[in-house]
């Protein structure tokens, strides 16, 4: 109960924040906080593959470090073609500063405990992350290939979001 | 962009080969990979021809046989790969990072 309700409260935290400063973003800060999300969970999922035992959950991991990589290799190539520099900005600082936290408590943990709070962090995390893409990125960016490209990403981690209910759901956390 | 180009055999015995695909020859059934599904999710061929799967995504995918006889290896965004299926039967398939993605290959006589 302690991981939902860290998540749930990254979550509040993280949408109030992102309500806050949504109007204010631009489509380079946006470039940059999409990114950033990205590398966040590549990293998770690196401690995943370090610690847990856990087929599914290696499984898992390997499929988020695949697919944000490729999405990122993309946004990269977007990046480069359109000569623009992504913005650090507050929300990306946010989020950075939320995932260090979460590392240093799943590093706390291992066997199913430690599955069990990567699982449930890769769904909050997905959730929160999928509703910021949706309804504010996507709405608010204003250049139609980083538009495109968020459209195109938000499926993959709208996949992924299914996925870690799945991996939740099959641990049988309790 | 990079095209993986492969041709796969498989065979009565269930061997896999390998080797480039040839560029004449009869235009294949084509399976879009799109949006995390297959397009058309079941395909129908004869023996002795081929399908072609493509990955319109971001996220790699495969075609994976669920007997693992056969398989597209990864293929990256605009990434294609060509399996020839010569004993007529019925192949189920999935992609082996996104499990949930099926598909069916159908071959007749
Ligand atoms: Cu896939």
């Amino acid at each position: 109960m302690k991981t939902i309700t860290l998540a749930a409260t990254l979550a509040v935290g993280f949408a109030a924040h992102t309500a806050q400063a949504a109007d204010k973003m631009n489509d380079l800060e946006i470039a940059h906080t999409a990114y950033t999300a990205g590398q966040i969970d590549i990293r998770y999922a690196h401690l995943a593959l370090a610690v847990s035992d856990n087929a599914e959950v290696r499984a898992f991991a390997e499929t988020m470090i695949r697919d944000h990589t490729a999405v990122n290799v993309a946004a990269g190539d977007l990046i480069t073609k359109l000569k623009v520099t992504p913005q650090d900005n507050d929300l990306s600082r946010t989020l950075v500063k939320g995932a260090a936290d979460k590392r240093a408590e799943l590093m706390s943990l291992s066997g199913k405990a430690f599955d069990c709070a990567y699982a449930q962090n890769e769904l909050g995390y997905h959730q929160v992350v999928n509703q910021t893409v949706e309804g504010v990125f996507i709405p608010t960016v204003t250049v139609e290939p980083l538009k495109d490209l968020l459209s195109e990403a938000l499926v993959t981690f709208k996949v992924h979001e299914g996925h870690a209910e799945q991996m939740v759901n099959g641990l049988k956390c309790g | 962009m990079r095209l993986t180009r492969r041709q796969v055999c498989f065979g009565a015995g269930g061997a896999i080969v390998g080797s480039a695909l040839p560029a004449s020859g009869s235009s294949p059934v084509v399976v879009d990979i799109r949006a995390f599904a297959f397009e058309p999710a079941e395909v129908t061929i004869r023996a002795g021809e081929t399908v072609r799967w493509i990955n319109h995504d971001f996220a790699p995918h495969t075609a994976t046989d669920v007997e693992v006889n056969w398989d597209t290896e990864e293929l990256e965004k605009g990434g294609q790969a060509v399996i020839r299926f010569d004993t007529p039967g019925t192949y189920p398939y999935f992609c082996a990072y996104h499990p949930h993605m099926k598909g069916v290959v159908t071959v007749t006589t």
